[in-house]
């Protein structure tokens, strides 16, 4: 009577799921455990958890999609600049968290489901409930950065490159009404000469009115892998060695960033 | 500190005074020194807020500044031999940031002088950092500088090294808390 | 122009001191003005002191009418930065209002303590953004509700919370609660956490 309640081998988990707890707890025991057909084994087999020290040297995309969104949502929390927005990878996950759901319902409401089973299902529902804050987290930080830097990104057809079709709506929406904003309640009591949105007179030591990422704000990289010699100041140069890590200004490493080489920690 | 155009902390940096002492008159300008006068006059001296002093200053060669007290040779000389006997907060009020105004001033400085201040904030601001994050990582106890030493420290520091212990202190607690919590492992 | 007591100085000082202490001001309407008013004065004065040298070719301008010029202009773009970082201050400690609340809207104009520290343009911002983010998050709303909190990773599906203000009846998972004040229940975080933010129940 066991049926199947976890379908893809890509179970939506922020590490070892509870069922791989258990597998490898009871191989620890000396004493061999008989195991007769429960829910666990009449799974399909789960994807093998990369172990932390392999997960750490591999690119990222060779991982786990949640230790993806999960690497992406911290290079996105320490650049200063919004990255390219990884809707693909959002979406798989939150189609299967979909999917989790639907299947979560059918079998709560099953009466022949077990104590052990709806237990179990807790927990998976727990791990849901972490992806989905790893999710929110992701979505609100680029939120954040892209509200401060919407005139910015407005003027860079590159930046707007890097936003999902939402993202760059919103972009628009809000610097339309934080200039809506300044205007109606500043500006229109100013002579007209005064009313410029875009003034920038960094040549005095005045920061440009549109608002512009921080390049040069230091950031921890981890090295994924050799990038041979980094550029300094006063014409220094740094190696950058497979799995190490530095503290750089952003714009030194950007370009290993976006080409996987480093991820941000 | 974050340095954009919307900046508070930005804003309030560039209300520093700076002694300046202008090379022609200024017509119309005399409110600035306090008085009744119309025109600031050639020679005279007058309080500006560096936001104000830098175009004189750099683009029409109107005004020269004098260094502060705060950067004088005397404390350079203190900074150099020991830097974290000054009391930074003794320099600049309570409130005050000693690094940045120091920064702005460097502003101003030829390349060289420039470069010896920047110089020197930089290793002031190093040296200062190993005793500050070692208080706050001990809640005030440390080697080189406990006890009644370690508070004279902490009641010397700039706006800014207050910041840092105080984000450093938060961490160290929220670690110690982590560390003794049972959930660590999930 | 120069003492502690200049008009943009208070107006950046009282934004210090709204952010050191964590809560909002009432929308100092009285200084906006004055400051708007300075900008315009200075504006005439520089307009009175071009077309006294307007006959001379720029490079012959006199020093002493240049530095004026360039000072009195220095002061008006400080003016103009001091006033849009006010208001940009202010901009930004009401979208954390919005978000501190899970984005219920309401809750924060329907104070009567928030509302009237607001200037009408205000009032119109938080409307027009809250419009404008309902936009954004209805790509994702079915799935993905992203007004909920974004500092503790959950540890558990469940919270157990105590009633600290009447909210009545609440759909959840589980059926229709009737939260009773002072009374502690066991519920799953997602249904009730809009609820914990708004302030009906606490977390035990």
């Amino acid at each position: 009577m066991a049926f199947d309640w976890v379908q893809d081998d890509d179970v939506p988990m922020a590490g070892p799921s509870f069922m791989q707890r258990v597998q490898n707890a009871m191989r620890d025991d000396d004493v061999p455990v008989a195991r007769g057909p429960t829910i666990a084994t009449t799974t399909a087999p789960v994807a093998q958890p990369v172990s932390r020290l392999q997960r750490d040297i591999l690119p990222i995309e060779e991982r786990p999609i949640i230790q993806q969104l999960m690497q992406h949502w911290l290079n996105e929390r320490a650049a200063p600049d919004v990255l390219p927005c990884r809707l693909d990878l959002l979406n798989d996950i939150l189609e299967k968290l979909s999917e989790q759901a639907s299947l979560v319902t059918r079998l709560r409401a099953d009466p022949d489901t077990s104590e052990e089973e709806h237990f179990q299902m807790m927990l998976v529902q727990t791990e849901m409930e972490r992806v989905r804050f790893i999710v929110r987290s992701y979505l609100r930080t680029r939120l954040y950065k892209l509200e401060n830097l919407a005139q910015y990104v407005m003027s860079q057809p590159g930046v707007q490159a890097n936003l999902s079709a939402t993202e760059l709506q919103h972009a628009r929406n809000y610097s339309k009404l934080v200039a809506n904003q300044f205007n109606s309640a500043v500006m229109v009591n100013l002579p007209e000469a005064v009313r410029a949105l875009d003034d920038d007179s960094s040549d005095m030591g005045i920061p440009p009115m549109v608002t512009q990422p921080v390049w040069r704000q230091p950031v921890f990289i981890h090295a994924l892998r050799d990038c041979g010699d980094l550029d300094l100041n006063a014409g220094e140069k740094l190696r950058i060695e497979k799995g190490s890590i530095h503290l750089l200004p952003y714009e030194r490493v950007q370009p290993h960033l976006s080409r996987g080489e480093i991820e941000l920690i | 500190m974050e340095d954009s155009y919307y900046s508070i902390d930005a804003i309030l940096a560039e209300n520093q005074k700076l002694q300046c002492t202008f090379k022609h008159s200024v017509p119309g300008l005399g409110y600035l020194e306090g008085g009744d006068a119309k025109d600031i006059k050639e020679s005279d001296r007058v309080q500006l807020a560096y936001w104000l002093a830098l175009r004189p200053l750099l683009q029409t060669g109107s005004a020269d500044f004098t260094i502060p007290a705060s950067f004088s040779q005397r404390v350079q000389n203190a900074l150099n031999a020991e830097p974290r006997s000054v009391r930074l907060s003794s320099l600049v009020g309570g409130g005050g940031h000693w690094y940045a105004l120091g920064r702005m001033i460097a502003q101003l400085l030829d390349h060289k002088e420039a470069t010896q201040l920047a110089g020197l904030l930089n290793k002031t601001f190093q040296q200062r950092l190993i005793d500050l994050m070692d208080q706050a990582q001990h809640f005030g106890g440390s080697s080189t500088t406990s006890g009644q030493g370690g508070e004279d420290f902490r009641e010397g520091f700039d706006a800014t090294e207050r910041e840092l212990f105080a984000l450093a202190q938060d961490s160290t607690r929220a670690t110690k808390i982590w560390h003794e919590s049972s959930d660590k492992n999930h | 122009m120069s003492s502690s007591t200049e008009l943009s100085v208070q107006l950046i000082t009282e934004c210090k001191r709204s952010s050191n202490s964590g809560t909002l001001y009432k929308y100092n309407d009285n200084l906006v003005r004055q400051l708007s008013r300075e900008i315009r004065v200075l504006d005439r004065d520089l307009t009175a002191l071009l077309s006294s040298v307007s006959h001379l070719p720029a490079n012959e301008i006199p020093h002493p009418e240049l530095c004026a010029l360039t000072m009195i202009q220095t002061t008006i773009e400080r003016d103009k930065r001091c006033l849009l970082a006010y208001h940009q201050f202010r901009m930004s400690m009401l979208k954390d209002m919005y978000w501190a609340v899970g984005g219920a809207l309401p809750h924060v104009l329907n104070d009567p303590d928030v509302r009237g520290k607001l200037s009408p343009h205000e009032v119109d911002f938080m409307r027009e953004y809250a419009r404008i983010t309902m936009e954004y998050r209805s790509d994702l709303s079915d799935v993905v509700d992203i007004t909920m909190g974004i500092i503790t990773p959950p540890k558990d599906i469940h919270a157990l919370v105590i009633v600290v203000r009447d909210c009545g009846v609440v759909t959840t998972e589980l059926g229709a609660i009737d939260f009773q004040k002072g009374q502690r229940y066991l519920v799953r975080r997602a249904d009730i956490e809009h609820l914990i933010l708004q302030g009906y129940l606490e977390e035990v």
